[in-house]
């Protein structure tokens, strides 16, 4: 929000008129006298109306040409909160949450409508207290993004900062993250950190931690619980499992999607169960397999980020393949229908994207299931064509992995190689 | 008994008239207001105290969570969507519901704010699954007479209705989602000091 708290135009004329502030505690005369606390205002609002908390708690818009008279009671007076020295209890491990944003990392101080836009360690301990008792836990702000801004830099950053941490003496590392493409970084990571010697887990919350139903905080505890408990390594994504607050799940940072818009439990593991269920104080282990299938820690955190992802439909125009050559794409990752199809009208364009060495690989847009390009004529041609068939990889971790597979081979040969190598159970 | 005399102990009551409205639908969803017995759904909750917009908590909600019970909630699908479950976002208010609360605030002859906001009541009993309530205040100020006596108004608020409490025990406390939603209008008489109608 802008230092003008969503203010405009007349609006804001008024408030430098009468020099009153966003928190200040005034009297406004018009038809009937309204005292209190003066509201930010939602950006896209019109420009003639101040907001109002009243004595009673509720808000209310005043017409600026009703208003007689605005008089400051007290101004509002921000006072720098003292933190308190937190207790360790030395005999716990350590945990670190880095913050990269979103939902479950912010704060919004309304008496200011200043958007802080990261918990401090010990805003986290005073919010959460339950996880104290589980480790000690030191936080740091990387950056304050929802998720829809983060970009493959952001991404690097963040494998960097962990790689930086592969010997430190930490027991896990928590990654507050908004929802949105929290999948595509987990997978990122994955590859990107494949081996990492202690356990990571993205953690989100799809309802803000300022309301009290929050899924914040049964989140960001549960996947403190994991990191010390599970004995595992990985990169993985803790959220609610379902409806209820007491099971939360952890899945696979490479198998994992945003399924739902809005419930709690709106990330799956696709095609299986949860990779873990943390539910009533204890953890339920799914997998049988090691996340990493090669255990030595092995960093390539280069990415390039000439891939498209393609869903193909009914009625596609081939000349958008044809733009994406043209503009210097690498690779094409197609959500194909069904089994691993696209129509028959876009056989001379992918014929010349192979001419022009791109990687072309297939994926499903039934999101569940392998693809199987042997099984029907259409499939089959496109194997011909030099399609490559991702199994069943979701086509978010193929995108990412194209990425990082570009980034991190010297040639075709060796990035389709990377492409079809089981590196962070993605298949 | 002996009979009080309220003017000389100075008896002051505070009233709130709460009235359900007849609309074919829920507050901020499609819903239909209907009570059913039947429950096809059933979810378990817990709730924290949370700030409130002025970065305090709430006495009353610190009190509960003390309690801290797990609440399970049942629904029915006729009656309960996404939004009563708090798993989906409030859709927009009722036009009927809006309509209905600005006729009752005009013949109060209470002032209609120019703008009328959606506000937060935070309520951590498990009384609704988001913990807090969803209400608006309509108007301010108003009167209304009775019997010859004119009976002040404060305000005129128009919110959702909380969810029917099943059953409340040590450790839990069920509720029904069926009224939750449900479209109710507030209004708050000025506090009189005996003034029998």
């Amino acid at each position: 929000m802008s230092e003008d708290q969503g203010y405009s135009g007349n609006a804001l004329d008024c408030l430098k008129k009468n020099n009153v502030k966003v928190g200040d505690t005034i009297k406004i005369t018009a038809d009937l006298t309204y005292s209190g606390i003066l509201m930010p205002r939602y950006e896209s609002s019109d420009d003639k109306h101040l907001v109002i908390k009243l004595g009673s708690g509720y808000n209310a818009g005043i017409n600026i040409d009703e208003i007689q008279e605005i008089q400051v009671v007290s101004s509002s007076e921000v006072k720098p909160k003292q933190s308190e020295e937190r207790k360790e209890d030395t005999t716990l491990p350590k945990i670190l949450l880095l913050s990269t944003g979103g939902t479950i990392a912010s704060k919004v101080d309304y008496r200011t409508g200043a958007v802080t836009p990261a918990l401090s360690a010990s805003d986290l301990n005073e919010a959460v207290p339950e996880l104290g008792k589980i480790a000690n836990i030191d936080a740091e702000v990387l950056f304050s993004e929802y998720s829809e801004n983060l970009q493959p830099d952001h991404w690097t950053k963040i494998a960097e900062k962990l790689d930086s941490l592969a010997n430190s003496d930490y027991k896990g590392i928590l990654i507050a993250h908004g929802t949105d493409t929290m999948h595509y970084t987990s997978s990122f990571l994955s590859f990107a950190l494949a081996g990492f010697p202690i356990p990571v887990a993205l953690v989100g919350s799809q309802r803000s931690s300022d309301r009290a139903s929050s899924d914040a905080a049964i989140n960001l505890i549960a996947a403190s619980k994991f990191l010390v408990e599970s004995n595992t390594r990985g990169i993985f994504l803790v959220m609610h499992h379902n409806d209820n607050d007491q099971t939360v799940a952890c899945h696979l940072g490479t198998r994992v999607r945003k399924n739902h818009t809005s419930k709690r439990g709106a990330f799956e593991t696709m095609g299986d169960h949860p990779a873990f269920i943390i539910a009533e104080g204890r953890i339920k282990k799914n997998i049988q397999d090691d996340f990493f299938k090669d255990a030595k820690y092995n960093p390539r955190m280069k990415i390039d980020t000439k891939v498209a992802l393609v869903k193909y439909h009914p009625g596609y125009d081939p000349k958008l393949i044809e733009n994406l050559i043209q503009t210097g794409c690498k690779a094409i990752i197609f959500e194909g229908t069904g089994l691993g199809h696209v129509g028959r009208t876009m056989y001379d364009v992918i014929k010349n994207a192979r001419e022009n060495d791109l990687f072309l690989g297939m994926t499903s847009q039934c999101i569940d299931g392998t693809v199987r390009m042997t099984v029907y004529e259409s499939g089959r041609d496109l194997l011909d064509l030099g399609i490559t068939p991702l199994e069943n990889m979701t086509p978010e971790t193929s995108l990412v992995k194209a990425m990082w597979a570009l980034g991190n081979s010297k040639h075709a040969d060796e990035m389709k190689s990377l492409m079809l190598e089981n590196i962070a159970s993605e298949f | 008994m002996a009979e009080i005399d309220f003017e000389k102990i100075g008896l002051k009551v505070g009233l709130e008239i709460h009235q359900q409205l007849n609309t074919d639908k829920k507050l901020f969803c499609k819903c239909k207001p209907i009570e059913n017995d039947e429950y096809t759904e059933k979810f378990s909750r817990s709730l924290r105290t949370a700030k409130s917009e002025l970065g305090k908590i709430d006495p009353a909600a610190l009190f509960e969570k003390a309690k801290s019970k797990k609440i399970n909630y049942y629904a029915n699908s006729q009656s309960s969507c996404l939004v009563e479950k708090d798993e989906e976002p409030p859709h927009d208010l009722d036009h009927d519901a809006k309509k209905i609360s600005l006729l009752i605030s005009s013949m109060l002859k209470s002032k209609i704010f120019s703008e009328i906001h959606v506000m937060r009541k935070t309520v951590i009993d498990g009384s609704n699954t988001s913990g807090f309530q969803r209400t608006m205040l309509v108007s301010q100020g108003g009167n209304l007479k009775v019997n010859e006596k004119n009976i002040g108004v404060q305000a005129v608020c128009l919110e959702e209705d909380a969810a029917k409490l099943l059953k409340d025990e040590q450790n839990e406390r069920n509720y029904s989602l069926d009224r939750l939603g449900v479209p109710l209008v507030e209004i708050a008489p000025r506090t009189c000091q005996h003034q029998a109608l």
